[in-house]
């Protein structure tokens, strides 16, 4: 530590550390427009500027490392004008007035326009208004008001710029307010390594640009939005609420969108939200990364397209109801289908802990029955494949670990599409650590690109290519395709490395397949302690807490087998159940609780609206066993309820007696397993990380190959776009960029088959068929074809009826 | 058989040496004399090229400007024997322009075949690194030191103690970069001695990375120089050939390669720290400092970054001691320096001469007043960020002091003559002009300022308000000398304020009526 003195007082940092992130942490108001806290300095706006004693002229703080005995000076006169000097040249070339309207070089300051409004000054016709750094910088160095146009003719700069680009559904970038501070450019590069924005130009015409410098959807841009965060401007905004991201409430909560559960800012206004911003305090994984669906993902339905009231259906047609009488008559209808036969529970991956522990006592309870998952069957493939090995399926590694690991190994379908953000942390091991990453995956994934090897089994092979990876390792003679592959595992040191697997989300014989290659792999490696150098994450947010309450534990391969009535919480079994539209067609009583209009939801008997999980207070427990906390951060639309009560309520409505909040259930479910003690004593915080100790075996089990027939190999897997509840209501605009509701094609299939891109063809088994545009692309490999698992609705899930891998013939359809 | 010289210099080539090379070899054997005909580099007479010379038993008779049509007429009027006559000056070496210079640095440019060890080695090439291979690494850095050799790239800065921060760092992968980024105006030395004299200045890279340990040097050649790149890529694939880099050099332990960059095309990527990324394959950016390049310099690794000049002048200090060179020079200010005349100069060429010669004696000895012959008004020394100095201060002395306490700088050397019809205003816009297309976009001063210079300059010339645009200017210059990140914005305003300060007629009348009084 030093002890610096700024402005009189005394300040205690640490020796070395950025000056400029000391005076913010110390309340010291610093104007930096380009620094971001964290990555190196910058140094490019000249405006944090302090006086340090010693050295002549004024010191930037960005580029000033704290040293002991330090005195700086940040409120002398003479550097409040230099900062007003360097702001008001910034000030120089930024748009100021009525920016958006065409006719603004007919009108001059103080003119009625037409709208009958006052011509007005600099931001006030700027979507970022009241919430951009620029003007909040102005304002504290006293600046606010400053013209730089006094006594000229013109009022605005008159440089032509590039247009700005609002082609693409996620954001927009407007040259004409950027200030050229790079930062996006240095968050793309350093923080997501994506390296999608660059510098164009030189001197004056100096701009940020994406890519060779066109569309931003024509880069390899993939949304994150970590430009938008750290944008001083409304240069980079997010599309969706541009105009009204204002919000009245922010509240820290959970994203639901994968297993990594990233902590969230909500920001909503009269109960909608409006904005996302990743909270760097609330999960030490995602720290400030969020990746497309978090931050968009909020707005992937429009109000007006949920569910906003209970509906009973009469006849043929769904009859809005009031809330009680939607209660009353689903605990009749679900009372009287018990009395004909048993009554299934299925709980959907994004229902809260306390929510799943509602649904799992009433199926108990209730209807003497185990509530059950459509994701059970993949679940319970993925358990017993790790059980089988480590003797649990609660793996103790610790995702924080990835991102200072030397080795990370990835087995998955495509980590940066599944579990984006996590795949940013194999990224920074890969840059920052050095680390050498084995990817083994039939895909061509982005993380390919950051791999020191990368083993391309066949489609749906993965786990047994990991299998026969860790047999090379114990001894085997690796063939020569894997030499390099086998190399970096056996360099493998415990303790640096992290052996990650995201198992198939449709499949469960792929999925427990990858799982088992896994494990294997970790055992070959580190023996006793594998499991200590293992994250399994699953296919949605809330796997592991629906298995922690008992959740999808038991069951058979098919939880629509054998029912007389089913209550549906917030799940979609026509999104991950082969046949299950025709299944549920053959149910008689179906009771869905959902915020969107699913497949269950349209063919339900009674259907209670409930509000979505941001709509919820409650806990998440994610890919490593870390508890996060979800707080009511929007409002249900219309009638709709948050799902907590609705369970509680329909429960009631059952007889029985459950607690009355999510706090109290928490309570419950703590007591039930005393390792959701820590969650339930969280005062502070938005989430601890349960207990999980290394797992108390570790006995390799062979993995068997999965029988293929002869075609083409169906490969399937969460994309990156897709929003899980749109796609669970068939919404045309689920996936937003329109490059996943294509199948995509090999270009040795493609030119064999005669298939160009945008080609519509079909992929059958005879039995089930998918019509879509094709897109052609080197990530598949030849032989196979990619169909994301959300596609039309999750109807790939039909495919894969049987613990074969799908095979199924592609061709251009043919017309009449 | 005779032996005759015509220049393969660039500059040289771009009057039309090549013809004349071509006449030559047509013509003689045509008249049933066998000539050799060698390609020098040039000796910087640049109002003579093309200058052919013709190795006498006297000594090289020098004939120039040659035209390729003078040929046939010069060959028969004794042109290989060294007649005198049309064209003709006599012996080269007494041309007074060459004879009163001082030339340590470019002793051999133009003299020797470029490409050609032997004759290198002949002119006393090669004993600089004789010695340096004799002493230990501390040693040869003291020497430098002492000779009191400082950056010629423009900042002066020492270069012995350059050299010994990257000395003392840890051992590791070191660098040399020698920066030939030439892009001040009127400047030309690094190209001259790259096509004329390649090896001193591999020679002088070389006893660089012996005193530093450092195993790999990279040359940064500006883009605008690809024939200086195609000349000098040539010595370094025969000095490797010949042993002379490589993983011993000279048959030494030591190791030392070079490679030959060239350049983005972009003016600040002459500046250190822009070069630096530039050669990592980035865009070229400046960096802040610290830390410096000498200790985090190219791929992170303790770095040389010396001009090629100050290279140059390293072998010549091994070879004959620091004294020698110490010796040579005023106050802080050791050696010779070599100046590039240009601009509305009647002798444009390279002069060089130990500092302390002044302006007057450069501009008016060497360079013959104006080319124009009308009254020379302004003189910028030190390229395009140098102050425009009057004429009333032209007897102030070459030496990097003497020149700052005159507002002005030395820079790479380079000298650009303006006569009386010069419109100083129309001067002080284009600094600004320059500044704004040639920052790296990183600053905001620098990047933004320049534009809004150019602006305000375009104000004044326009006659709005100048006393309110003349308060505004200044107090850009102001921000822009402050707040830059690097050399280019900072100094920016050198030239805008000295013109203001000197030629201060010039800002308040519309430009016109400037040119009209004048000429008048």
């Amino acid at each position: 530590m030093a002890t610096i003195t700024v402005d009189g007082k005394t300040i205690e940092a640490p020796a070395g550390a950025p000056l400029v992130e000391v005076l913010k942490q110390n309340g010291v108001y610093i104007s930096n427009l380009c620094y971001i806290d964290g990555l190196k300095p910058y140094a490019g706006c000249r405006s944090c500027l302090v006086d340090v004693q010693g050295p002549p002229g004024f010191q930037l703080s960005c580029t000033t490392q704290v040293q002991d005995n330090m005195v700086v000076t940040t409120d002398s006169d003479d550097l409040k004008d230099a900062r007003k000097a360097v702001v008001s040249i910034i000030l120089a070339n930024h748009s100021d007035r009525c920016l958006t309207c065409h006719r603004r070089e007919h009108c001059h300051p103080g003119d009625i326009c037409l709208r009958d409004d006052v011509v007005t000054h600099r931001c006030l016709t700027c979507s970022k208004n009241y919430r951009c750094e620029l003007q909040a910088t102005c304002e504290m160095v006293g600046m606010s008001g400053y013209e730089p146009w006094v006594g000229e003719e013109r009022s605005w700069y008159q440089t032509p710029q590039p247009p700005a680009d609002r082609a693409n559904p996620y954001m927009e970038f407007d040259p004409q307010m950027c200030i050229i501070c790079t930062r996006c450019q240095r968050a793309c590069d350093e923080k997501r390594h994506t390296g999608a924005i660059t510098l164009s130009g030189r001197g004056w015409d100096t701009r940020i640009a994406f890519g060779s410098g066109g569309a931003i959807h024509e880069s390899n841009c993939d949304f994150s939005g970590a430009c938008i965060d750290v944008c001083p401007t409304a240069a980079l905004m997010e599309h969706p609420n541009k105009w009204v991201a204002k919000p009245d409430t922010w509240t820290t909560t959970t994203c639901d969108s994968c297993a990594i559960g990233c902590s969230i800012k909500l920001g909503s206004k009269d109960g909608r939200g409006n904005i996302v911003r990743p909270n760097a305090s609330g999960n030490a994984v995602s720290g400030d990364q969020i990746c497309v669906r978090g931050r968009y993902h909020y707005d992937s339905l429009k109000p007006r397209e949920r569910l906003s009231k209970h509906t009973v259906r009469r006849g043929a047609i769904q009859v809005p109801v009031t809330t009680d009488e939607a209660i009353a008559e689903a605990a009749r209808q679900l009372k009287e289908a018990a009395t004909r036969g048993r009554v299934g529970v299925l709980v959907g991956a994004t229902a809260t802990v306390e929510e799943a522990w509602l649904a799992r006592r009433i199926a108990a309870e209730a209807f003497k029955s185990a509530a059950d998952s459509a994701l059970g069957p993949v679940m319970r493939a993925v358990r017993t494949a790790l059980e089988a090995r480590l003797g649990t399926w609660r793996i103790s590694g610790d995702l924080t670990k990835v991102a200072a690991a030397k080795t990370v190994v990835v087995i998955a379908d495509d980590l940066e599409e599944s579990h984006n953000v996590l795949s940013v942390r194999v990224k920074d091991a890969a840059v920052r650590a050095r680390a050498k990453v084995l990817v083994i995956g039939s895909l061509r994934s982005e993380l390919v690109d950051f791999a020191a090897a990368w083993v391309r089994p066949h489609g749906g092979e993965e786990g047994l290519a990991a299998a026969q990876l860790a047999d090379a390792v114990r001894g085997g003679t690796p063939p020569p395709a894997v030499a390099a592959a086998v190399e970096i595992l056996k360099a493998a040191q415990p303790g640096e490395t992290m052996i990650v697997c995201a198992p198939n989300p449709v499949s469960p014989a792929v999925a427990g397949s990858m799982a088992a290659g896994a494990a294997n792999l970790a055992i070959a490696l580190f023996g006793a302690q594998a499991s200590d150098h293992l994250a399994v994450l699953p296919a949605e947010v809330n796997v592991h807490g629906l298995q922690d309450v008992g959740v999808a534990i038991e069951g058979g391969p098919n939880p629509l087998d054998g029912l007389a009535g089913l209550l549906v919480v917030r799940d979609a079994p026509t999104m991950r159940l082969p046949g299950a539209a025709a299944a549920l067609d053959g149910i008689s009583t179906i009771v869905a609780i959902d915020s969107v209009a699913s497949g269950a939801v349209k063919r339900a008997t009674a259907v209670l609206a409930e509000g979505r999980a941001y709509a919820s207070a409650g806990t998440y427990t994610q890919a490593d066993h870390r508890a996060q906390k979800l707080a009511p951060a929007i409002q249900p639309e219309g009638d709709a309820q948050p799902l907590f009560q609705l369970l509680r309520d329909l429960g009631a409505a059952l007889g029985l007696s459950l607690p009355a909040d999510a706090d109290a259930a928490l309570g419950e479910v703590a007591a039930h397993d005393a390792r959701y003690r820590p969650a339930w004593d969280l005062i502070l915080g938005e989430g601890v990380r349960l207990d999980v100790p290394t797992a108390p075996k570790a006995t390799a089990v062979p993995v068997d190959a999965i029988a293929a027939g002869e075609g083409i190999r169906i490969v399937t897997g969460r994309d990156l776009y897709t929003a899980l509840d749109a796609a669970s209501a068939r919404h045309p605009e689920a996936e937003r960029l329109h490059r996943y509701d294509h199948i995509q094609v090999s270009e040795q299939d493609a030119a064999r088959l005669g298939i160009s891109d945008e080609d519509i063809i079909e992929i059958t088994d005879g039995t089930s068929t998918v019509r879509a545009p094709a897109s052609v692309t080197e990530r598949v490999r030849e032989g196979t074809v990619f169909v994301s698992s959300l596609l039309q609705g999750g109807a790939v899930a039909n495919f894969l009826a049987s613990s074969v891998i799908a095979v199924v013939r592609v061709g251009v359809p043919v017309t009449a | 058989m005779t032996r005759v010289f015509v220049p393969g210099d660039a500059a040289a080539l771009s009057v039309g040496a090549e013809e004349v090379a071509e006449a030559l070899a047509r013509e003689a054997p045509a008249r049933g004399v066998s000539i050799e005909i060698i390609r020098n580099g040039s000796r910087g007479m640049f109002w003579l090229e093309p200058l052919v010379e013709v190795e006498t038993a006297a000594g090289r008779i020098a004939y120039g400007p040659v035209a390729p049509a003078d040929v046939p007429a010069l060959l028969d009027g004794g042109l290989l024997e060294g007649k005198p006559g049309a064209l003709c000056h006599g012996l080269t070496e007494a041309i007074p322009y060459l004879a009163n210079q001082e030339r340590l640095t470019f002793a051999r440019c133009g003299v020797t075949d470029p490409f050609s060890l032997d004759d290198y080695r002949a002119h006393g090439g090669y004993r600089g690194l004789a010695r340096a291979l004799a002493l230990t690494p501390a040693a040869i850095v003291e020497e430098v030191a002492a000779s009191g050799l400082r950056g010629r790239g423009g900042a002066g800065f020492p270069t012995g103690i350059k050299w010994r921060t990257v000395l003392e760092q840890p051992a590791g992968q070191k660098y040399i970069v020698a920066n030939a980024d030439e892009g001040d105006s009127g400047t030309f030395a690094d190209r001259m001695l790259m096509e004329g004299d390649p090896f001193l200045l591999i020679e002088g890279m070389t006893i660089a990375g012996i005193a530093v340990g450092a195993t790999k040097g990279y040359i940064y050649i500006r883009s605008e120089y690809p024939h200086a790149f195609r000349a000098f890529s040539r010595a370094i694939h025969i000095a490797r050939e010949a042993g002379l880099l490589g993983e011993r050099v000279s048959g030494s332990a030591h190791a030392f390669d070079i490679e030959a960059r060239l350049g983005a095309g972009a003016y600040i990527c002459g500046e250190e720290t822009s070069l630096l990324e530039s050669l990592e394959g980035k865009r070229g950016l400046v960096r802040y400092r610290p830390p410096l390049p000498a200790i985090q310099g190219l791929f992170g690794q303790p770095t040389v970054v010396n001009n090629l000049l100050s290279f140059a002048a390293v072998p010549t200090i091994l070879a004959e001691g620091a004294a020698f060179y110490a010796n040579y020079g005023m106050g802080r200010s050791r050696g010779t320096m070599p100046l590039q005349l240009a601009g509305n100069m009647r002798r444009g060429g390279l002069v060089e001469k130990a500092f302390g010669i002044t302006m007057r004696d450069a501009i008016e000895g060497f360079g013959g007043g104006t080319a124009s012959g009308r009254p020379l008004r302004a003189v910028q020394v030190g390229g395009p960020l140098g102050a425009y100095l009057p004429e009333s201060l032209l007897d102030t002395p070459i030496d990097y002091e003497a020149l700052a306490a005159v507002g002005g700088m030395l820079g790479h050397g380079g000298i650009v003559v303006f006569d009386d019809t010069v419109d100083m205003a129309r001067q002080a816009r284009f600094a600004m002009e320059f500044c704004a297309a040639e920052s790296c976009g990183k600053c905001t001063p620098c990047r933004i300022g320049s534009t809004r210079g150019v602006e305000v300059i375009d104000q004044v010339l326009a006659r709005a308000d100048v006393p309110a645009n003349l308060a505004l200017l200044d107090d850009l210059c102001e921000v822009l000398a402050d707040a830059s990140l690097c050399a280019l914005g900072g100094l920016t305003p050198n030239p805008v304020r000295s013109a203001l300060r000197h030629f201060p007629e010039d800002f308040d009348r519309a430009p016109a009526v400037t040119i009209a009084a004048t000429s008048g």
